[in-house]
């Protein structure tokens, strides 16, 4: 089976990962991919009810 | 000296009809028009911003009060300080992390907003203005990563340098003059980033959040926000 992301090549300690002709650092990745997450996560939690004002 | 017409003018408020004669007097009260206290400072939003897609707007502007003190610091200490001592290492790592987040929140920002369209209702200009504050801040993240005074700020400086010369505007943005970018970077940047968000954050004022797409239009919400708006 091949992985969607492999690891590339490793330039010194930077890690590259691929998929095809595509390319991305591995720190990039983490980034975007905790940009989703995020995204994904603001619109299912249930947000916290505010005090109550008389 | 006023006239009694004036002193009575601007005893009035802003609804009445007043007959101002200076540029300030009616300049007061195209602002309270446009956005009076409440509307500036409000107590409370409609129900549909208790969402957590709606914190990243704000995430954004704490992370971008976190770059400006980050900043402040190291531009006053200089390269020497946040190379070599402990704390200028923790402070130049804060000034990195904190636009690493500002990013990442204003990415997410731009995410929901896209989705919800959140240009309607007369928003064109707030959605135009975030547009630009996320190219001016790219802008300024790149003169900050030519500060770094490293091999990779060398590096990244004469790979730009070919691009800006081909566009036309490398004589008069040399990437490659240290001096020139530290003004850039802290100086007429961060003024840019920073007048473009107080304006985003005024017209969100102005004009309120906006609602969710699939809101009926006989919503009781927005029913009274449009009454209030007239």
């Amino acid at each position: 089976m091949v992985p969607l992301l492999a690891l590339v090549a490793q330039d010194g300690g930077t890690v590259y990962l691929g998929w095809g002709a595509f390319t991305i650092q591995l720190g990039n990745f983490i980034v975007i991919a905790a940009m989703v997450v995020l995204f994904v996560l603001a619109l299912v939690l249930p947000f916290p009810k505010g005090r109550k004002r008389s | 000296m006023s006239t009694p017409t004036k002193e009575r003018a601007a005893e009035s408020g802003p609804d009445e009809i007043e007959p101002f004669s200076t540029w300030t007097g009616r300049a007061r009260r195209w602002m309270l028009k446009k956005l009076p206290p409440d509307k500036l400072l409000p107590e409370s939003q409609p129900s549909y911003v208790a969402s957590w897609i709606y914190v990243f707007g704000m995430g954004a502007i704490a992370s971008l009060a976190v770059v400006i003190a980050s900043g402040l610091v190291l531009s006053l200490n200089g390269p020497s300080w946040w190379h070599l001592s402990g704390l200028g290492r923790f402070v130049n790592s804060t000034h990195l992390w904190s636009v690493e987040f500002f990013f990442l929140f204003m990415v997410v920002h731009l995410w929901g907003k896209f989705w919800m369209a959140s240009w309607r209702g007369g928003r064109v200009l707030t959605w135009i203005t975030g547009v630009f504050s996320f190219a001016v801040s790219i802008a300024a993240a790149f003169t900050g990563y030519l500060l770094q005074t490293n091999f990779e700020s060398q590096w990244i400086a004469f790979e730009a340098k070919d691009a800006l010369n081909a566009a036309g505007i490398g004589a008069w943005f040399n990437v490659a003059n240290l001096g020139q970018m530290f003004t850039w970077h802290i100086v007429l940047l961060p003024l840019g980033v920073g007048a473009i968000v107080a304006f985003h954050v005024i017209l969100v004022r102005m004009h309120g959040v906006v609602s969710p797409i699939d809101a009926a239009e006989t919503d009781s919400q927005l029913a009274n926000a449009k009454e209030a708006s007239k």
